[in-house]
C-alpha cells in the first residue's frame, strides 16, 4: 500500500511538473480559418406557372451570385430551352422565399444576378412569369459567403 | 459514345472569357450528334445544359458561350441517330 502511495505522488508530481513547463510556454493561437466562397447547385422542374426556391445560410457578408444556368425540355433530354424565366434573392417566409432583389434571365454561364448580404439565412427563387408552355428542368449555381 | 449516352468533360475557367467547343472527328465519319456546354449537375451525362447544337464534325467550333471563373462541362450526346455500335467522338473545349 505504501509502495502503491509513493507511486502516486510521484506520477501527481510528473504532471504538475509538465503542466508547468506547459505554461511556461507561448500562449497557444487559435488557428486562422479563411473560408472561401461556397457554390451550391439548385436544381429541379417548373411546372406552367410554378416556381421553386432553395435556402442556404451566408455566413460572412458578402455576394450571392446567382446564375441561371441550364432550363431544358423534360421530354427531351438535352433539349435547351430559351425561354425567360424569373429568379430571385430574398429571405424565407413560412413555405416560400420573399423576393427582395429579382430579375429575369434566360439560361446562361454568368451571373446576371449579384447581391451583397450580411451574414443570415437567404433563398434563391425560381419562377415562371408566363412564358412556360410545359414543364422544364432547370439548374441554378448559387456561390455565397 | 454509346446509343442514347453522352460523353461529357469537366473544366475549369480561370477568368471570364468565352469558351469554344469544337467537334472535330466523329467515326463513323460525319455522324451527326449534340454537342453542348453547361455545369455539372445530375442531367445530360452528368452535366445541366446551357447551350446546345446538333452538328456534324468540321474544323470551326460549333458551340461558343461566354463564360465566369468556374467549373464548366461539355461534350456530346446522342440525339437519336446512334446505330447500335455507337460513335467515336473527338472534340476540344478551348476556355480562358
Amino acid at each position: 500500500m505504501r509502495r502503491v502511495r509513493k507511486l502516486a505522488a510521484v506520477a501527481l508530481a510528473l504532471t504538475l511538473a509538465a503542466c508547468g513547463g506547459s505554461s511556461e510556454n507561448t500562449a497557444a493561437t487559435a488557428p486562422t480559418v479563411t473560408a472561401g466562397p461556397t457554390s451550391a447547385l439548385f436544381e429541379g422542374k417548373i411546372d406552367v406557372g410554378g416556381s421553386a426556391f432553395y435556402s442556404f445560410t451566408v455566413m460572412t457578408t458578402g455576394d450571392i451570385d446567382v446564375m441561371l444556368a441550364s432550363v431544358t425540355s423534360t421530354t427531351s433530354p438535352g433539349s435547351e430551352s430559351n425561354v425567360v424565366l424569373a429568379i430571385g434573392v430574398g429571405q424565407p417566409a413560412a413555405t416560400d422565399c420573399t423576393v427582395t432583389t429579382s430579375l429575369l434571365a434566360r439560361a446562361a454561364l454568368q451571373s446576371p444576378l449579384v447581391s451583397n448580404v450580411t451574414p443570415g439565412i437567404y433563398c434563391v427563387r425560381v419562377y415562371d412569369v408566363g412564358n412556360l408552355r410545359s414543364t422544364v428542368n432547370f439548374a441554378i449555381r448559387i456561390v455565397h459567403t | 459514345m454509346a446509343p442514347g449516352g453522352a460523353a461529357m468533360r469537366l473544366f475549369q475557367a480561370s477568368a471570364t472569357g468565352t469558351v469554344n467547343v469544337t467537334l472535330t472527328v466523329t467515326d463513323p465519319p460525319s455522324t451527326l450528334v449534340g454537342l453542348g456546354i453547361g455545369i455539372p449537375g445530375n442531367n445530360t451525362g452528368q452535366c445541366d445544359l446551357t447551350k446546345t447544337v446538333q452538328t456534324r464534325p468540321g474544323a470551326a467550333a460549333q458551340l461558343s458561350a461566354g463564360v465566369e471563373a468556374g467549373y464548366y462541362c461539355a461534350g456530346t450526346f446522342d440525339v437519336g441517330g446512334l446505330g447500335t455500335r455507337g460513335v467515336l467522338v473527338t472534340y476540344t473545349v478551348a476556355h480562358p
